[in-house]
């Protein structure tokens, strides 16, 4: 259940795309994500699908471990394609009383699930061949620039990597909280949502008490090592680019002319 | 009431990353009364097992019987299950959250669905049966007791339920001698009085014999000895190779038996191993 979340995890592997630079990955992500907003049509997606599609054959991630963590957003990606149908004005196909569905609405929900579902697997494909500590230092350099106008971009990339490495744990903490809270008898499956809310709190409250706890034990552990925050430390892994990040710059550049000129192909709708 | 476990395997994570076969084969009963220690070093499959006890996890394959009920199957009534089968986790005491420690033991009891007065009765019993004093405590916050209270208020928990079977996984982990020794004689007038089979891990071997009137030895998911707990410890070589050991009085027992000629002694406490001692002086005395 809990566990199923696949989201920010990471998938062991050593594929091209596994040892390309952190911050190759994070600048081709962000470029993704823009080019996702770029499309506009039918065509683009099927380009934008496919290549997606290249980049997960190529990194040897299982499909069903990916799609995994696509169902505990399901139900955004639900909601937002219902809102897009209901809410946009157009062609009506289908009225009911106040609700009507149009042609352009149903074109944009469908478009915007598909952007949604794209842009939950193309970030998660980050994340599941880039070790988090790897994908953090890549920040933090890539962030360096700013921290001349005040950005602090050591400490953030630090507050990342501990999130990102606490995840699991607290995962394994919920998952045992409910457990021993199941095993007092509390039901979270059944009732109305006002119980179900309710039903939460013997699991809320636990959890946060640990976390608390996890934290001020990471905090005197840091200190204990002498941790006194960013300046003047420095790696033990410094990283570099190589071969396998020029050619991904110059798919990425290439990529993106095709997503432009996408725009231009005609299509039926 | 009875146990009956029939060649349960499970699997974690089945074709992902992280496959672990946790359980594999395993099949045992237990009797009514009985009071079962279970062994095994980290990540043997110890609570794994235990959590298939009361139907928190669904085996990969085969089945469990609590009396005539097979748990394992589709569609049993699972707080029917969860209130003949306590299970109380390792470090009971992180799931506290209640206001006061009443209220906290009243938690299991309020999702059985039981009436006001009953709940009240079980509370009072329960935390009376941990050790603990009501008047003063019923109206304190658990984050407040101490580490030792705080266990005993969680189990009470469990207890008020008044489970047919009670499991404890490592009841006494992290606790000074002190607590230790007021969790043990705790759990033990909890058997005698409430008449259940209990079933509990340990690493401390000493109290698996004072407890146990069987002992299972997990390796590797699976039971690889099953025995009273003078059969279990009498393989120590067996038990040194699993990164197990036997109580320190037999550790010196063996150490003796090692170093003189006509010594012989089974013995697994103190008491024993003394009793055994002398009588072999006396006898060289004589
Ligand atoms: N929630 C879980 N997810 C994945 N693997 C687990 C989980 N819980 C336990 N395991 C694995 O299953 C095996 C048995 O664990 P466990 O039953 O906790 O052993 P024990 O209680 O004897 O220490 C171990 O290898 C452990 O890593
Ligand atoms: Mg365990």
């Amino acid at each position: 259940m809990i566990r199923d979340i696949t989201l920010g995890q990471y998938f062991p592997g050593n594929s091209v795309i596994h040892r390309l630079d952190a911050r190759t990955k994070i600048i081709a992500t962000l470029l993704y994500i823009v080019e996702l907003f770029v499309v506009n049509n039918f065509w683009g997606f099927i380009i934008a699908g496919a290549v997606l599609a290249i980049i997960i054959a190529v990194s040897k991630v299982p499909v069903k471990f990916i799609f995994r963590g696509l169902t505990p957003v399901l139900m955004i990606i639900a909601f937002t394609f219902f809102l897009n149908i209901f809410m946009v004005d157009g062609r009506i196909l289908w009225q009911w009383k106040f609700l009507h569905i149009t042609y352009e609405g149903l074109i944009r929900a469908f478009f915007m699930a598909v952007r949604l579902v794209l842009l939950i697997i193309g970030s998660s494909m980050m994340t599941l061949t880039t070790k988090p500590i790897a994908l953090t230092d890549g920040l933090e350099k890539l962030l360096k620039p700013f921290s001349k106008i005040g950005l602090p971009s050591h400490e953030l990339a630090l507050m990342m990597t501990i999130a990102l490495r606490f995840i699991p744990t607290l995962m394994e903490e919920t998952d045992k909280i409910i457990k021993a809270q199941q095993a007092r008898g509390s039901d979270f499956e059944s009732g109305n949502i006002i119980q179900r809310a309710k039903s939460l709190i013997p699991i809320l409250i636990p959890l946060f008490v640990s976390s608390f706890r996890i934290a001020q034990e990471l905090a005197l552990a840091m200190e204990a090592r002498c941790y006194h925050g960013g300046s003047g430390r420095t790696r033990m892994n410094e990283i570099h680019f190589h071969k396998g990040d020029a050619i991904a710059a110059v798919l990425m550049v290439l990529f993106l002319a095709v997503i432009i000129a996408s725009r231009y192909i005609p299509t039926i709708f | 009431m009875s146990i009956s476990v029939k060649d349960l395997t499970y699997i974690y994570n089945p074709g992902m990353p992280g496959e672990t076969k946790a359980l594999d084969g395993v099949s045992f009963d237990v009797a009514d009364g009985t009071v079962l220690g279970i062994i095994g070093h980290t990540g043997s499959g110890k609570s794994t097992l235990l959590q298939h006890l009361n139907g928190l996890i669904r085996p990969t394959s085969g089945e469990v019987y609590i009396g005539d009920v097979c748990i394992t199957e589709k569609d049993v009534k699972m707080t029917e299950i969860r209130r003949r089968v306590g299970l109380v986790f390792q470090y009971p005491e992180y799931q506290l959250f209640e206001e006061t420690v009443a209220k906290d033991v009243a938690f299991g009891p309020h999702n059985l669905g039981l009436s006001e007065e009953e709940i009240d009765r079980r509370v009072k019993e329960a935390i009376e049966l941990v050790g603990l004093d009501y008047d003063e405590i019923k109206d304190v916050s658990p984050f407040e007791l101490s580490g030792g209270m705080k266990r005993r208020a969680a189990i009470a928990g469990v207890i008020a339920m008044e489970p047919e079977i009670l499991i404890l996984d490592e009841p006494t982990a992290g606790l000074d001698p002190a607590a230790h020794r007021d969790i043990l004689s705790m759990i033990r007038r909890i058997h005698d009085e409430m008449n259940i089979i209990l079933i509990f891990v340990s690493h401390n071997m000493s109290d698996i014999v004072e407890m146990s009137d069987r002992v299972i030895v997990m390796n590797e998911g699976k039971i690889v000895l099953d025995g009273t707990p003078r059969e279990v410890f009498s393989r120590a070589e067996e038990l040194y190779g699993m990164g197990l050991s036997v109580p320190p009085a037999r550790e010196i027992i063996e150490l003796i038996k090692s170093k003189t000629v006509g010594f012989e002694s089974e013995a697994l406490t103190i008491d024993e191993a003394a009793a055994d001692i002398k009588n072999h002086l006396e006898a060289a005395r004589a």
